[in-house]
């Protein structure tokens, strides 16, 4: 059967290549049709010739396996196509990195809190403390700041205080005047009282008289008026 | 030579060698159908990689199973064949699909 062994590489001569290409390419084809047809598969199938000439076979749309294709291969590369017990031995190594630092993690808070100091060397302490300094020095930043702010909060309560003062001097004054008012009045009552004696010593003038009756009166109006005002 | 399923057409043999013909048509049982994809494919991706070889020509080879699975080969890369595919439909206007072409 058949015409011999045939050494698998490239054919030399030019004429026996070309002949090989279109038998084999045609033989292709028609098996990638036969299995298209008998098992139900989608085949996309592109020859391209050494010159560049392009041959293609596609059991359905080309464009659509094509497609399908390009999902396939992103879903593969999303996933990594790992197995389930992949997956779970990938789960497990993760565990054990992070059981690590999650150990490494308390010890040096531990150490920062003063504790389990001793298997530490001389230049892990040093480095220690320079944390430690570092830290402080932000704590006691922070602490000034707020002295700071708390105390600028203070002088604007004390500034709102002395408007407060200010304000009930300006009424403790407004009553002063009343009392000065007062005052007067009082002093209008010694004038009537010497004028009464005054008018008791008077001889009979009529003119005299009524002069004084008229400016009594006046007095005693004002009076009244003083008093209406209290 | 294979000694596939499929026997050879040769008018002037007196004995039947071989397996017999079969026809060409899909094959309703599952089993077999799942069989014959995995000998037939296997042959097609071989006879893929030997056209490459021998005649220095790009090939690209895409199989979707009946379930969906994905079988390719190619002797550059699925993705740059498919490209320089696409490239080669733009700019020929009548891109030759016909699967028979300066046959003989």
């Amino acid at each position: 059967m058949g015409r011999g062994k045939v050494v698998l590489e490239r054919i030399q001569n030019k004429i026996n290549r070309q002949v090989t290409f279109s038998k084999r390419r045609n033989g292709l084809l028609k098996k990638a049709f036969e299995l298209s047809v008998l098992c139900d598969a989608e085949i996309a199938l592109i020859i391209f010739s050494s010159r560049g000439k392009l041959f293609q076979y596609s059991s359905t749309d080309i464009n659509r396996i094509i497609d399908k294709y390009r999902q396939c291969c992103f879903n593969m590369s999303q996933t990594g196509d790992v197995t389930e017990h992949q997956s779970e031995q990938c789960l497990y190594q993760e565990l054990l990195i992070l059981r690590v630092k999650h150990e490494s993690l308390q010890r040096t808070q531990r150490n920062l809190l003063g504790e389990e100091l001793e298997p530490l060397s001389m230049k892990e302490l040093h480095s220690l403390e320079k944390q430690l300094d570092r830290t402080l020095g932000q704590a006691r930043k922070h602490l000034t700041q707020k002295l700071i702010s708390r105390i600028d909060e203070l002088h604007g309560k004390v500034h709102n205080l002395e408007q407060v003062n200010k304000h009930l001097e300006s009424q403790e004054r407004g009553k002063c005047t009343q009392t000065c008012e007062g005052s007067a009045n009082s002093h209008i009552r010694l004038q009537d009282a010497q004028v009464n004696q005054f008018e008791s010593e008077t001889t009979g003038s009529f003119r005299l008289q009524q002069e004084q009756t008229t400016a009594s009166k006046g007095k005693e109006s004002s009076h009244n008026i003083n008093i209406l005002r209290l | 030579m294979e000694f596939p399923n499929e026997a050879i057409p040769e008018g002037c043999s007196q004995k039947k060698t071989g397996r017999g013909k079969i026809e060409i048509k899909r094959i309703e049982n599952t089993t077999n159908r799942q069989v014959t994809f995995c000998k037939r494919r296997n042959g097609l991706l071989k006879k893929a990689y030997e056209l490459s070889v021998l005649c220095d020509a790009e090939v690209a080879l895409v199989v979707f199973s009946s379930r969906g699975r994905l079988y390719e080969y190619a002797n550059n890369s699925v993705r740059g064949t498919i490209d320089r595919y696409k490239k080669a439909c733009a700019a020929s206007t009548n891109p030759e699909s016909v699967s028979e072409a300066n046959t003989q």
